[in-house]
């Protein structure tokens, strides 16, 4: 039975891949040779607000604090076991905030707007990529193919960039930066729902836009090498109706690669649109990222790498014990 | 068993089960029209089994695709008649072409390794064909299953039946494409195409990925299902040793045009046209030790055609009217018809005594 070996292999291949991603996540940063807790203090005296009197003795006693004062092999031996445990620690710019926290907040946002729109652009952007290969489509439909792959050659934050001008600036419809107004205090109710989805509107607009033409490019290539296929003509001579024809030999086939690269997408889930956030202030992961790469925040940093890690591992492992159901020719090499 | 046909068909439409009247068929390229069937007549009489032979790229499967009304863009059938059954076929709406499909006539095509679905069981796809068949009836579908209407259990032993007819397991009914050996999927093909009795099935060069050992086997499952299901077979090859055991009749195409249609001992052992001849002198011989040769020049360009009877430049025979006048096929003897200028003088034909 090949199901037992290859869910084993499958499983140990996860837990290789966490913990070299893991050691990379936590030997890159300290590669900078940037010191993140001395930098912030001359930076406070800087702005008046410590004294520069005594600040050895601060530096030493929070990197005695973060254990940053040990050597490395037990920072990361420490590190291992608190990722073991998802205790990533405090968050060295907004001590003391733990990462947990900072990561849950900005997750919701990211995951709430990157799922819908990762999602809506696949099926969308699949489904129209196979109607445009596919020769019986209506020709209008067809020809919207060229401003559809335009849009993909646009960067996404481009893209923003142009939505924030037009709709933000020029026209007003929709507001331009955060993901709710200043003054509310998020909350769940449907007033804050509301004013949220209003706030990502224009960002998720940019991402849904550039990645529609990314899916539908991709699918259309698939579409037409399966429209070559022999079983293609010997399905039409069977004289399957067309749109048995379009699903079950074409669009079955064609989409293989497309789940693929779903899945992979789905793990990026996680990691945020940092641009396309940054330009709009999303109070995302992105932003979160963009800010304590800045501030050097290592413990932040740390979190969300190991979180984007965690997701693409594990969408990669879905990926594989779903994929031989889809692929019959999948289980055979398993 | 099969009936001996009697002439190339102008006056057998209603008995016949395929005729075909000057069909043409172009591609419409940018370096020009690429006439790839040009004034093609034949017809087959119901179980017959013809065989169409003739070089890479003489139009052989264009003109089965155009059986099947299957020709694409930039291709275009320009003009001509196809009866199926007594049904005009090119006067079809896209629909009823579809229904005919499968219901009248069938296709086991060239490329057995890839055409059955890579994705779905082998059940599903001897089914899904019949399925949108479902309200069919009215176009010769009279003894066809209808499988939507079929309980589970009977679509099972439908399946199974099918199966079995080919020589294989039930079994393989749960299979997919990539667990079975090129025979199998031939097979699977053939057992496909007879799901609905067609009269017709076209056999595309089904053997052609085939070892010879499993060329046989197939070429006698479906001679075996063929005489069952009572259909007749446009066999497409260029294999003479095929043709020689499977068809009763051969019709030689060159540069689009037929050539010659024989039955199939007469062309062993007497070809009338000069390129039948040549084709038929290619093929080794067992007994005399020779080096193999071939027919001596290219076929022509389909773009840019040679005046008059197509074959004149590489023709032995050649005179000046081969480079002017056009030759239709012309029954020559009884039951063989032959497009060539020169034919009496070549074989001195008159005192003929019979063909063996």
């Amino acid at each position: 039975m090949w199901a037992a070996g290859y869910l084993l292999k499958r499983i140990a291949f996860f837990f290789l891949i966490v913990l070299t991603a893991a050691t990379v996540n936590f030997f890159l940063p300290r590669l900078s040779g940037q010191d993140p807790i001395r930098e912030r203090m001359i930076k406070q005296v800087q702005s008046g607000s410590a004294w520069g009197k005594g600040i050895e003795e601060m530096v030493e006693v929070y990197n005695a604090k973060f254990g940053l004062d040990r050597p490395l092999w037990q920072q990361y031996l420490t590190y291992l076991g608190d990722m073991a445990r998802f205790d990533l620690g405090h968050s060295i710019a907004f001590y003391p905030k733990t990462v947990e926290e900072i990561l849950r907040e900005a997750l919701l946002w990211t995951i709430g707007l990157l799922t819908m729109t990762t999602l809506l652009s696949f099926v969308f952007g699949t489904f129209f990529g196979a109607l445009v290969a596919w020769t019986r489509a209506p020709l209008w439909l067809r020809s919207l193919a060229p401003p559809i792959m335009t849009m993909a050659a646009i960067p996404y934050y481009l893209l923003g960039l142009i939505l924030l001008f037009v709709f933000a600036f020029e026209l007003r419809w929709f507001p331009g930066h955060g993901g709710y107004r200043i003054g509310t205090i998020p909350n769940l109710s449907w007033r804050f729902l509301l004013e949220a989805l209003e706030h990502s509107l224009l960002p998720a607009l940019s991402i849904l836009l550039s990645s529609l033409g990314f899916w539908a490019i991709a699918m259309r290539g698939m579409m037409v090498t399966v429209e070559g296929e022999d079983y293609m003509t010997l399905a039409e001579a069977k004289g399957i109706k067309s749109s048995r024809l379009f699903f079950d030999y074409g669009l079955r086939n064609a989409i293989l690669p497309q789940i693929t690269s779903l899945a992979l997408a789905m793990g990026y889930v996680f990691s945020g649109a940092l641009l396309v956030e940054v330009v709009f202030g999303f109070p995302g992961i992105g932003t979160v990222l963009f800010n304590s790469i800045k501030g050097v925040d290592y413990p932040v940093i740390q979190g969300i790498v190991l979180t984007i890690i965690l997701t693409l591992a594990t969408t990669t492992l879905i990926l594989d014990l779903t994929l031989p159901m889809l692929d019959p020719r999948i289980r055979r090499q398993a | 068993m099969t009936p001996r046909p009697r002439s190339n068909g102008e006056a057998h439409a209603q008995s016949a089960a395929l005729q075909v009247r000057n069909l043409r068929v172009h591609y419409d390229t940018p370096s020009g029209v690429v006439q790839a069937v040009d004034s093609v007549s034949f017809s087959l009489e119901a179980g017959e089994r013809f065989g169409l032979v003739g070089e890479s790229g003489s139009g052989k499967t264009t003109l089965a695709m155009a059986l099947l009304r299957m020709i694409k863009p930039p291709g275009q059938i320009e003009s001509g008649q196809v009866w199926l059954d007594g049904q005009d076929v090119l006067a079809l709406s896209g629909d009823e072409m579809r229904k005919l499909r499968l219901a009248g006539i069938a296709l086991v095509a060239q490329g057995s390794m890839n055409s059955l679905n890579p994705v779905t069981r082998i059940r599903r796809q001897l089914l899904d064909g019949m399925k949108d068949h479902a309200a069919a009836g009215s176009n010769g579908t009279d003894n066809g299953t209808n499988a939507a209407k079929l309980s589970r259990r009977e679509q099972e032993a439908f399946v199974h039946d099918l199966l079995a007819r080919v020589g294989l397991e039930p079994q393989v009914a749960d299979m997919y494409p990539h667990e079975l050996s090129g025979g199998m999927k031939q097979r699977v093909c053939i057992a496909m195409a007879i799901s609905m009795r067609p009269k017709v099935i076209i056999a595309d060069e089904p053997t052609s990925a085939l070892d010879v050992v499993v060329q046989m086997q197939i070429m006698e499952t479906l001679r075996r299902v063929q005489e069952e299901v009572g259909a007749a077979v446009l066999l497409v090859g260029h294999d003479m040793g095929i043709m020689a055991q499977f068809v009763d009749r051969v019709g030689v195409m060159y540069a689009g045009k037929l050539v010659e249609v024989s039955p199939v001992r007469d062309i062993f052992s007497r070809p009338l046209h000069p390129y039948a001849r040549l084709l038929i002198e290619c093929l080794p011989s067992l007994e005399v030790k020779d080096t193999l040769e071939g027919i001596p020049g290219l076929p022509p360009s389909l773009i840019e055609r040679p005046t008059g009877c197509l074959f004149h430049p590489r023709c032995p025979h050649a005179a000046t009217e081969c480079e002017t006048q056009e030759q239709i096929l012309d029954e020559a003897q009884p039951d063989r018809w032959v497009a060539c200028h020169r034919l009496d003088l070549i074989h001195d034909l008159q005192p003929e005594t019979g063909v063996s």
